[in-house]
């Protein structure tokens, strides 16, 4: 029996303690927000300032919640950029004012850099001149990546004048700290959040009940599909060795949809949450693994990235305007960022690395692929190659080092064999079941499938919402504490 | 009503839901068919109280154990050593330390036995009845070492535990090549910490399957597990002095995984 003594140190442990944040698919988060949404329900209905201000306080604690004190970083962060973007803002065209934008670019990115890559550029510089620098301890501040680049988005288009640079405190603390953004984005252009804070927006039915549609979705993807799938594939990671290579393809495969799921299913509830808040923000994933060549998988992955990094860095840097080298050039450098954006190791760079080679052979011989025409035949060889190079890129992500990535394409290499399939869908039904599940729909639903989906949800009776949101969640429940079988050796 | 009212309205009627199905006393379903309870007790649980539980009996052990000159018993003990594969490399050296310290043994390895096994079958009864014991060693767990169901697994440890009544007993955790999600610290805490030899610290060398030590270094694991059996960090220390040779291993009774003989019926 819980006493009323047990009740208050939860209480006061939730308040005090901030170890992880408050991640989406849990009941903790699941209670705070539903204590939070009644209240911004009354509070909606009121002066505009007033709920902008509760939102703020409540993406406050929720930045404490993941951070500690170091959330301390973001106030300061919005409080800086907004000032100095004010201040350049009034002055004329000119060296001043592109002096100082670019000042308030590196004070920005300057927690990001101290934070994420200081161990790095030790370590680095360890490897290269042979000295023993030792790391130091370092806190990574959850976030940091996505609202230094939010901040950066919006100091750069204010500049660019494609902004204006009006904004008030309260909207710009909103639009840096709003809590779906804050953990893992999707990262949002002024141009999309900041409009829709001027005004007192009116309660859209169906942008709420769409925005529910996408928390289900998430839950999902997320905190079914991704959170149960990954079990085995970290055994995989953890020690290719002591798999075959039938069992490392599985793994590899079984990433390529994890972390589809995983990403794509946050951005999912992201997105969702802000919608039944009455926010509306873009898509950030649109079934990337349909993807027929490279390109086109970098415009349905991770979109709002992807995006920020074609107009902050590869247009910059010239784009494709420069002829065609630069362009592939570009390309590659834009990647190599990418892919030292996602963590401060090489196995991130390697990843992009792989990426910008992928794209520079697709560009190159564009014109001709492009002769090959449209037929279902090159269709499919088509999603096959792109789809097994993007699989094969996520070994390096992954991997922890690159002899753990080598390892795991050699096991795929010298110890592949068909012979390990029926035994292993035996062992490992409900994993099989999910990837193959999870493949199918993902290549299956088309865009505008989707949003028909979406559509009758909005129109169903409320009680049917209910049940699809309780069995969704229940699932969740059961699968959360669902194990898969770690070893297959007794089938053998 | 307003949209934003009625979505609201689904949130608190489902977390009711969850919350009066966690709270009931009945539960739909069994084992694989089972839905499960959201678990709106561990919210109310501050964590410092559970990790109070797990770091207390530890260092009170060691603490009034100190100040006294310590035996362990050495009168020969009927050891039963059982669990799954693991049993068969620790099982190995420890016959070589029962013939030198004058105690018998049988050792059962289940192959592909998790506590599921142990505790819901009537293997553990058989054997007890069989054997006769009066020490008990299990090493049992890396089969699902990487469990999240803990709670549930914990069900099969404590059934497990009251199979054995009595019996003085130890459980050895399997070496821990990778993350898990505290079902280790679930046994311990089950059957506390005096009766508990943490095998996830040790450095072993693993064989050619990577699931399981060499021979060789179940060796030195059977060493270390052996001489943490006869000091006082043990709840129940026999005496378990270094073997300066090996015997031949006659004692290792191995049963088929689960469901390869269920197959074969």
């Amino acid at each position: 029996m819980i006493t009323f003594q047990q009740i208050l140190s939860s209480l006061k442990e939730y308040f005090t303690l901030h170890e992880g944040g408050l991640q989406y698919c849990t009941l903790t988060f699941f209670i705070t927000f539903l204590v939070f949404y009644a209240i911004y329900i009354l509070v909606r209905r009121g002066q505009r300032k007033v709920m902008l201000g509760y939102v703020v306080l409540f993406s406050i604690f929720y930045a404490y919640k993941a951070n500690g004190w170091f959330m301390l970083l973001l106030p300061a962060t919005t409080l800086i950029s907004w000032w100095l973007t004010r201040l350049m803002q009034k002055l004329p065209d000119g060296g001043k004012r592109k002096g100082l934008a670019t000042l308030t670019v590196i004070i920005v990115l300057s927690p990001l850099l101290y934070f994420k890559y200081t161990n790095f550029a030790i370590q680095t510089l360890n490897n290269i001149i042979e000295s023993n620098f030792a790391p130091m301890t370092i806190f990574l501040p959850i976030g940091i990546s996505f609202y230094t680049f939010q901040a950066i988005s919006y100091v750069v288009d204010v500049y660019k004048r494609k902004f204006p640079g009006d904004t008030s405190l309260l909207e710009y603390t909103f639009f840096l700290t709003f809590f779906p953004l804050l953990m893992a984005g999707p990262i949002t252009r002024p141009q999309t959040l900041i409009p829709q804070l001027k005004q007192n927006l009116p309660i859209d039915k169906e942008l709420i009940y769409s925005g529910l549609f996408l928390i289900i979705c998430g839950i999902l993807k997320k905190g079914v599909i991704a959170d149960y799938i990954a079990q085995y594939n970290n055994w995989i990671f953890d020690d290719p060795t002591g798999f075959s290579g039938f069992e490392n393809l599985m793994g590899v495969f079984g990433y390529t949809m994890q972390i589809y799921c995983d990403f794509s299913g946050y951005s999912d509830l992201s997105i969702g949450i802000a919608a039944v808040l009455g926010f509306r923000l873009l898509p950030n994933f649109n079934s990337p693994y349909q993807s027929l060549n490279l390109s086109e998988f970098w415009h349905r992955w991770h979109i709002a990235l992807s995006t920020w990094f074609r107009d902050y860095l590869y247009i910059p840097l010239g784009g494709n305007r420069k002829g065609k080298f630069r362009t592939y050039l570009n390309n590659f450098i834009t990647m190599l960022f990418a892919g030292w954006w996602h963590g401060a190791s090489w196995m991130f760079i390697i990843w992009g690395a792989v990426h910008g080679v992928g794209l520079m052979i697709h560009k190159s011989s564009k014109s001709w692929l492009d002769k090959l025409g449209k037929g279902a035949a090159v269709s499919l060889i088509s999603w096959i190659v792109t789809f097994c190079y993007v699989a094969f890129a996520w070994i390096f992500f992954r991997a922890s080092s690159v002899e753990n990535a080598v390892e795991v394409i050699t096991r795929i290499g010298n110890d592949f064999s068909i012979d390990y399939f029926v035994p292993f869908i035996t062992a490992r039904p409900v994993w099989s079941a999910f990837i193959a599940v999870a493949f199918i729909v993902h290549l299956v639903v088309k865009e505008k499938t989707f949003y028909r989906m979406q559509d009758l949800f909005v129109k169903i009776p409320w009680i049917l919402k209910l049940l699809i949101f309780v069995i969704c969640v229940q699932l969740v429940i059961n699968f959360r504490l669902e194990s898969v079988q770690p070893f297959i050796y007794a089938q053998f | 009503m307003k949209t934003d009212i009625k979505v609201l309205l689904l949130g608190l009627t489902a977390l009711v839901i969850f919350l009066l199905y966690s709270l009931s006393s009945f539960t739909i379903g069994e084992d694989d068919t089972e839905i499960r309870k959201a678990d709106f007790l561990a919210l109310a649980t501050p964590a410092e109280e559970e990790s109070l539980v797990s770091a207390l009996p530890a260092d009170t052990i060691h603490e009034a154990m100190a100040e006294t000159v310590f035996q362990p018993d050495t009168t020969p003990k009927k050891i039963f050593f059982f669990g799954d594969s693991m049993v068969d490399y620790l099982g190995r050296p420890f016959e070589s330390y029962a013939a030198k310290n004058g105690h018998e043994i049988e050792s059962v390895v289940w192959f592909s036995s998790t506590t599921q096994h142990w505790a819901q079958t009537d293997t553990l009864q058989y054997f007890l009845r069989k054997y006769d014991p009066s020490y008990v060693v299990i090493c049992l767990g890396s089969n699902e070492v990487e469990a999240r169901d803990i709670k549930r697994r914990q069900k099969w440890v404590e059934e497990i535990q009251q199979k054995l009544g009595d019996l003085p007993y130890v459980w050895v955790s399997p070496p821990n090549w990778t993350e898990e999600e505290g079902f280790t610290n679930m046994i311990k805490e089950a059957v506390g910490a005096d009766r508990f030899f943490d095998s996830s610290h040790l450095s072993m060398e693993r064989g050619p399957d990577h699931k399981h030590p060499t021979y060789e270094a179940a060796v030195g694991w059977m060493d270390t597990v052996a001489s943490w059996m006869q000091s006082p960090a043990s709840r129940y220390p026999i005496i378990m002095e270094k073997p300066e040779e090996k015997v031949r291993v006659t004692h290792l009774l191995m049963l088929k995984p689960y469901k390869l003989r269920k197959k074969k019926k």
